[in-house]
């Protein structure tokens, strides 16, 4: 059974949910206001390419705009063996947090 | 000065072209572009250059590690593919690298040997004018026996020899 690291896991995350707008620029920024973590436009790159090439993103190549010099964009969406590994690796995650659900996450003002 | 669109710096560009293969790359500086237009309007041009200069330096490791990577996936794949081959032709196959082996061998000797005779006594400081005489005498029990020692007498007799100096 093949799981994903959380990076990988973050990225196909944020392109189910950016759905029709998912390059490297949304995705870098909805990964920057989510989990907080700077990333770079390598890592983004690098980490794209691979789950392209396991097969778990498709892209298609969408207009070019003057913003961006005349260069077409790349947009990324999830297949199906993208969809089949996200829900094995929930089904983990959920096993074993099955016994502390409880332990559900809090802010500060909500806490007693 | 507001242009319609800022373009990145071009050794940046050159350097992202360089970095990446060529289909990657412009989809890549499009949206570097793109980040770097709205931070040219947000902050002015010396932040987003220095942006720009930081996030390329970040990028780049990321992206040799992954190269480093590739490289090395495809020289096992060829490894694989070279043993299976040997594997499927022994024979031919180890006449072929034997031959080559031992022919590299001998070669490589060769060239010792002939290195190594060249180059006897080179230290002296006049090393062409200086030569060695052998003698050849019958001893007494009947065998010929060949001598590096030569008689003091012959560096008078013979003009061509220059200088002479007495070992023992």
């Amino acid at each position: 059974m093949k799981l994903l690291t959380r990076h990988e896991e973050h990225v196909l995350l944020t392109i189910l949910n950016l759905k029709d707008n998912a390059y490297l620029v949304t995705i870098r920024d909805y990964l920057i206001t989510h989990s907080g973590q700077k990333l770079s436009f390598g890592t983004l790159y690098v980490s794209l390419n691979r789950l392209e090439k396991a097969g778990y993103i498709n892209h298609r190549i969408g207009e070019a705009t003057s913003k961006r010099g005349g260069k077409a964009i790349k947009y990324f969406s999830i297949t199906r063996l993208g969809l089949v590994i996200l829900s094995q690796v929930r089904k983990v995650q959920d096993t074993m947090w099955a016994n502390f659900t409880e332990l559900s996450y809090t802010t500060r003002e909500s806490n007693e | 000065m507001s242009k319609k669109t800022d373009p990145i710096p071009g050794t940046g560009k050159r350097l992202i072209r360089w970095l990446l293969p060529q289909d990657d790359s412009s989809f890549f500086i499009g949206d570097i572009q793109e980040v770097y237009f709205d931070k040219c309007r947000e902050k002015g041009y010396f932040r987003a250059a220095a942006w720009f200069w930081f996030q390329l330096f970040i990028t780049m490791p990321p992206i040799f590690l992954e190269k480093i990577k590739w490289s090395l996936t495809m020289f096992k794949n060829y490894l694989k593919i070279a043993l299976r081959n040997l594997s499927r032709h022994k024979g031919y196959s180890f006449i072929n690298i034997s031959g080559l082996a031992l022919g590299m061998a001998c070669c490589i000797l060769i060239l010792l040997y002939v290195n190594d005779e060249l180059n006897y006594d080179r230290f002296h400081e006049n090393y062409r004018e200086i030569y060695r005489v052998n003698i050849q005498e019958e001893m007494a029990d009947g065998e010929v026996g060949t001598w590096a020692v030569t008689r003091a007498r012959w560096a008078r007799n013979y003009r061509r020899i220059f200088r002479g100096s007495r070992i023992s």
